[in-house]
């Protein structure tokens, strides 16, 4: 049991300091609250599906920057960076989100500098955000494995 | 972000347009208004000065023509009386020929002439006399002399001395008899004269000297008599060759011209001078004084013929006095330029006042455009900001609640705690801030719902119950009859504004009570009138103090700072309902109203309102004093609100406050009446259903305060309890006892029991319930507070039922009941979590999540299955029509607004046009769901939106939306929106 105590108090640490940081909000733990008996995988689930819409968008926002320097379709660049807005927020990745919000800025001034550099901001922080979720899944799952309960938090 | 920058764009419009382009005089030219008030001003010189000159051009022309024709009559007469005098002398000297030589012997001698020319005097007037004087040559001279026997003399009266020929004076009229014997030829005037005239056969003038008599200034005139009568045109030679002598006359020009003036009008006018003028470089004066003071600038010659062409003579005719000052002239023509002046300084002043009037206009535009941009910009930046600042303060809340679920010590989760409350109470401020902003936005709009009015003072109450429960102070609510069960319109604003008055009254309240009472305004305002009417009659207002010591009649004991409030209104008030109860028909005028107004007052005994910091209470961010905050925290923005909330409702707030003693705040507020018949399944969704098992149940109260009686009762009777109050104890148990059917309960306040506790009556009344049959009494005791020692001693007193604890809320004394009863239904459980309920809402319902973004449907379907809720998902406008297409088995729709291709909106636009195309088939008779008791098609539709500002809700109603929840999802929120839709499912479990 020492091993499963030890693994939840690091669990519980590793997302405090995630909310700390601010790569997560309250909405993380509101989809962490959906997880039952009745939808077990909920969370790794919405974020799989996040991961997978993120990295679909991030490839189009730098075809849609990169192709024609001279004509950027910034429509298209606004639908990306308003799902990506969108889903992130859901997911309560909320540096992601305040980028997404910039970018925005960004692009209603046709601001192609600006939108380049948010397109890497939003790049290494969607980066950073993933590969702190991939560590806390991994983390759940060692839990789960050492057949301990993910502590919850709030 | 890019509506925000329209916005301020807009603003800026606002701002340069009336400055840029608008702004014109309307006719005034500001610069030109000097220069034309100097033009002005000289052509007003200019023309008086030309009115001047001419009316004095004029009296100078009038003047000079009244000095020409007075000079040309002077003229005129003394040339035609002189010449009358010429031609007499001339007749004379036709005498003096025809009767002196023609007759031989002379008919003429000194005699005759002298009465002659006496007599014929008159004939000449400016004669001072005529004398004949006889022509001698020297050889004559002796001759002569003896022939008159006397010598010829010269002027000087001397024997003349020895010369060519004499001119002796012969025949004289009286007047000049001295110049007898004179030699006329010895003169050097009169001999020019004589030889001048024998010359030219004329009658001739010398020039003017001092005659011998008078000293007067005159001439003399001079005819030549001849001895024959001369051949026609005669020479000068003959002419002399027949002369006989000479007749001459002196005429005294002086006192002639004086004569002929003194005849005329206007002498005193002018000076007239007569000059001889022969000699023209040397005029000689004949009549006048030459070097006098008169006006020389003005004269008049007049030409005189006297008959003489050798001698020339002129009269001049001058002003004695210069012309006068024309006094008319200058009056007239400065009054013309003064009138002209003040008219155009009047003017002037008008247009300077136009010019500052319109200055003063544009001046007050700009500022008001101004002032309306700030407001409107001091709105838009509290609304955002209070916005912007929210998001980062629920991560703040969120995490300081994660830190105080982790392992703390003592003081760190103090520490960790205080930190919570502050932020919780920013947030709260917030809020405040950001409704104030959007109700002076005018952003803030009224629901219109039909909600139970008595459930939300319940709800208030549970809110502070702990903390009047902390405090000792009494908490009540009074809700009269005569108020509908149900009313429409906004529940939340209602709950803030009673919230924010008796959290105000908690907050300054230590000890006492606090009552909130409400009352229908017409029915109070009728009673209250009346009271005041019949104070004289007993009701004065000293029977507020109630003769059980120095207590005051109100609900705790304590003085309120409203009488109103004290239990003889109130119980005119409710003496009245009863009637009214009985007799149903007064209620039925009434209420075919559809508003009624609702009065509700919240009185309290805390600490009042200092008089100075009552006309500021209602202002925002003032609180009484500085110290306020510091003892009591607060912005003292809350009353503000709740003073613009009761506007909106149609109502008016007021106070009255008195320090030490406390406070009353009451308020009016307008609700519709609710017609709808579907009021049942309301009221038990929104009041929670109030239990029926206790109708018909007997209780009898025991309160010494009727007041506090009254609410006890109306809360009783909300449940359907029949209950009787009585005084104290004694009377309870007298009555249980004698009473034939026994009470159900009776119940017992602290107060009476504490006052009335002595062994007797504890005695008696556990006499009283042990002695009965089996089914006793309940004996129950409210209580606001209770020591555990009392409650001990309550049990030993037999109150071992149960103590309701104040304050008094129907669901709550229904709980207690039903575990003193055991009725069996389980409690209503207080507080119930917002998911349990939402479970039973949302439970087996299917629901369609329309979102584009993979994730976002994910969660937002996550979240709703959580509650039981069916769902299914739809990825775009289009899909969700498609799924939508009727006959459908949807029970609700949550869609995303903003989507690519067919956005929130415009889906929903489709689904409503679909429906409506459904529902004219229904009412045409096809019937399409099987399902026929759905009589219309209307999917209930929410839509989920990140921005709250930009899809606000009119927008999203415009299109036929049912509603909104914000992303992400809030339990709290999807409740408040799907609550209006569903009913609540019996649940197996919570």
């Amino acid at each position: 049991m020492d091993i499963v105590n030890q693994l939840q108090r690091q669990y519980v640490d590793f997302l405090s300091s995630l909310y700390r940081e601010g790569l997560l909000d309250d909405q993380f733990l509101q989809i962490q609250k959906l997880q039952d008996e009745s939808n077990p995988d909920f969370v790794n689930e919405v974020v799989t599906l996040f991961f997978e819409d993120s990295e679909k968008l991030l490839h189009n926002l730098a075809i849609a920057l990169s192709v024609d320097q001279q004509h950027v379709d910034y429509q298209k660049v606004d639908a990306c960076v308003h799902q990506f807005k969108g889903s992130s927020s859901s997911i309560g990745a909320q540096r992601v989100r305040n980028i997404c919000v910039s970018f925005r800025t960004c692009y209603d001034a046709k601001n192609l500098e600006g939108c380049l550099r948010c397109l890497q901001q939003v790049k290494d922080e969607y980066y950073l955000v993933k590969n702190k979720l991939q560590t806390l899944f991994r983390l759940e799952q060692q839990i789960v494995a050492a057949g301990g309960a993910i502590p919850i938090m709030g | 972000m890019g509506m925000k920058m329209q916005g301020h764009h807009m603003v800026a419009v606002r701002l340069n347009d009336p400055f840029g382009t608008k702004r014109k005089y309307t006719f005034v030219n500001r610069v030109w208004l000097p220069k034309i008030l100097f033009l002005w001003i000289m052509i007003m010189v200019f023309a008086s000065r030309v009115i001047y000159d001419r009316m004095d051009a004029e009296n100078k022309e009038r003047r000079k023509e009244v000095l020409v024709s007075m000079c040309d009559q002077r003229a005129r007469m003394l040339q035609d009386q002189f010449n009358v005098s010429v031609n007499h002398v001339h007749a004379l000297a036709v005498l003096v020929s025809t009767f002196h030589y023609y007759k031989f012997p002379s008919a003429i001698d000194q005699e005759t002439f002298a009465e002659y020319t006496a007599r014929t005097a008159f004939e000449r007037p400016l004669l001072s006399g005529v004398a004949y004087a006889q022509r001698v040559v020297n050889s004559e001279r002796e001759d002569f002399e003896k022939q008159h026997g006397w010598t010829i003399r010269t002027m000087e009266r001397e024997p003349s001395p020895y010369r060519d020929e004499y001119a002796p004076v012969i025949f004289s009229q009286e007047t000049v008899s001295y110049i007898e014997s004179l030699d006329m030829m010895s003169g050097e005037e009169d001999r020019e004269n004589i030889l001048r005239a024998r010359s030219t056969g004329k009658a001739v003038l010398t020039s003017p000297f001092r005659l011998l008599g008078s000293h007067h200034l005159g001439v003399v005139l001079t005819f030549p008599v001849y001895k024959f009568k001369l051949a026609p045109n005669p020479s000068v030679e003959q002419r002399i060759e027949a002369t006989a002598g000479y007749l001459g006359g002196a005429f005294d020009v002086e006192s002639l011209v004086e004569n002929l003036l003194g005849q005329l009008s206007g002498n005193q006018a002018i000076v007239v001078n007569v000059y001889d003028i022969t000699n023209p470089s040397d005029p000689l004066i004949m009549y006048g004084r030459e070097h006098q003071d008169f006006d020389i600038s003005l004269e008049r010659v007049s030409m005189l013929d006297f008959g003489d062409p050798f001698r020339r003579h002129q009269m001049i005719c001058r002003y004695l006095q210069k012309a006068p000052t024309a006094w008319t002239a200058i009056t007239t023509a400065s009054l013309i330029f003064v009138i002209g002046l003040l008219v155009g300084y009047m003017i002037y002043g008008a247009a300077l006042h136009i010019v500052k009037v319109e200055d003063d206009f544009h001046q007050m535009q700009k500022l008001k455009v101004r002032a309306e941009a700030a407001d409107v910009a001091k709105s838009q930046f509290l609304a955002t900001v209070s916005h912007e600042i929210r998001t980062p303060m629920n991560g703040i809340l969120g995490m300081l609640a994660l830190l105080l679920d982790t392992d703390l010590s003592s003081t760190q989760r103090d520490y960790g705690q205080t930190a919570q409350a502050c932020g919780k109470a920013l947030i709260t401020l917030i809020n405040e801030v950001l409704d104030r902003a959007k109700i002076e936005a005018g952003k803030l709009e009224l629901e219109v719902v039909p909600f139970d009015l008595r459930s939300i003072l319940d709800d208030v109450l549970s809110l502070f119950s702990e903390k009047s429960r902390h405090k000792g102070v009494e908490l009540a609510v009074f809700v009269s009859d005569k108020v509908p069960k149900v009313v429409v319109g906004d529940p939340r604003r209602f709950h803030q504004v009673i919230t924010n008055l008796v959290g105000n009254s908690i907050k300054f309240t230590e000890k006492g009570h606090i009552l909130v009472q409400v009352h229908l305004a017409d029915h109070a305002q009728v009673v209250l009138g009346a009271s005041s009417d019949a104070t004289f009659n007993g009701w004065s207002k000293g029977a507020a103090l109630s003769s059980v010591g120095s207590q005051f009649r109100t609900l705790s004991g304590h003085e309120a700072a409203d009488n109103k409030n004290s239990w003889d209104t109130l119980q005119k008030l409710t003496a009245d309902e009863f009637l009214s109860n009985t007799s149903n028909n007064v209620t039925g005028p009434d209420e075919s109203f559809q508003n009624v107004t609702l009065m509700v007052s919240v009185e309290d005994t805390g600490i009042g309102i200092p008089l100075r910091a009552q006309e500021r209470v209602f202002m925002p961010f003032m609180q009484a004093d500085s110290s306020t905050s510091r003892n009591y925290g607060g912005t003292g923005i809350g009353l503000s609100i709740s003073k613009c909330l009761v506007e909106l409702m149609g109502g008016q707030i007021n106070f009255n406050s008195s320090p030490q003693i406390g406070s009353t705040f009451s308020f009016t507020a307008v609700f519709k009446r609710c017609h709808k018949i579907a009021t049942g399944d309301l009221k038990k969704s929104l009041a929670g259903d109030l239990s029926v098992a206790f109708v018909g149940l007997k209780a009898i109260l025991v309160d010494e305060r009727p007041i506090r009686a009254a609410i006890t009762k109306y809360h009783l009777k909300r449940l359907g309890i029949l209950v009787e109050s009585v005084d104290n104890i004694r009377l309870a148990a007298t009555i249980s006892g004698k009473n034939v059917s026994q009470p159900d309960m009776i119940l017992v306040e602290k107060d009476s029991w504490l006052s009335t506790e002595d062994g007797g009556s504890n005695l008696r009344l556990s006499e009283c319930k042990q002695d009965g049959q089996k089914n006793l009494s309940k004996m129950i005791l409210l209580a606001t507070n209770i020591t555990s020692s009392e409650s001990d001693k309550a049990k030993a007193a037999g109150f071992a039922d149960t103590v309701i604890m104040k304050p008094l809320r129907a669901s709550m004394v229904a709980a207690c009941l039903q575990q003193v009863f055991g009725t069996g239904k389980k409690p209503q459980l207080k507080g119930m979590i917002n998911g349990s309920i939402l479970r039973s809402l949302l439970c087996g319902k299917k629901i369609l999540v329309v979102d584009d973004n993979r994730v976002n449907r994910r969660v937002a379907a996550g979240a709703l299955k959580k509650f039981g809720a069916d769902i299914e998902c739809a990825e775009s406008g289009k899909d969700a029509l498609a799924l939508l297409q009727i006959p459908h088995s949807f029970d609700a729709c949550f869609m995303d607004i903003q989507m690519p291709e067919m956005d929130g909106f415009e889906a929903t636009r489709r689904i409503r046009m679909l429906e409506s195309k459904a529902n004219t088939q229904i009412n045409n008779g096809y019937v399409i769901s099987k399902s026929a008791q759905t009589t219309e098609w209307h999917l209930p539709i929410l839509a989920m939106t990140a921005d709250v500002f930009h899809a606000t809700h009119e927008e999203c109603l415009k299109c036929g939306m049912d509603g909104y929840v914000s992303k992400p999802f809030e339990e709290e929120n999807i409740y408040q929106a799907v609550a209006k839709f569903f009913k609540p499912k019996p649940v197996s479990s919570p």
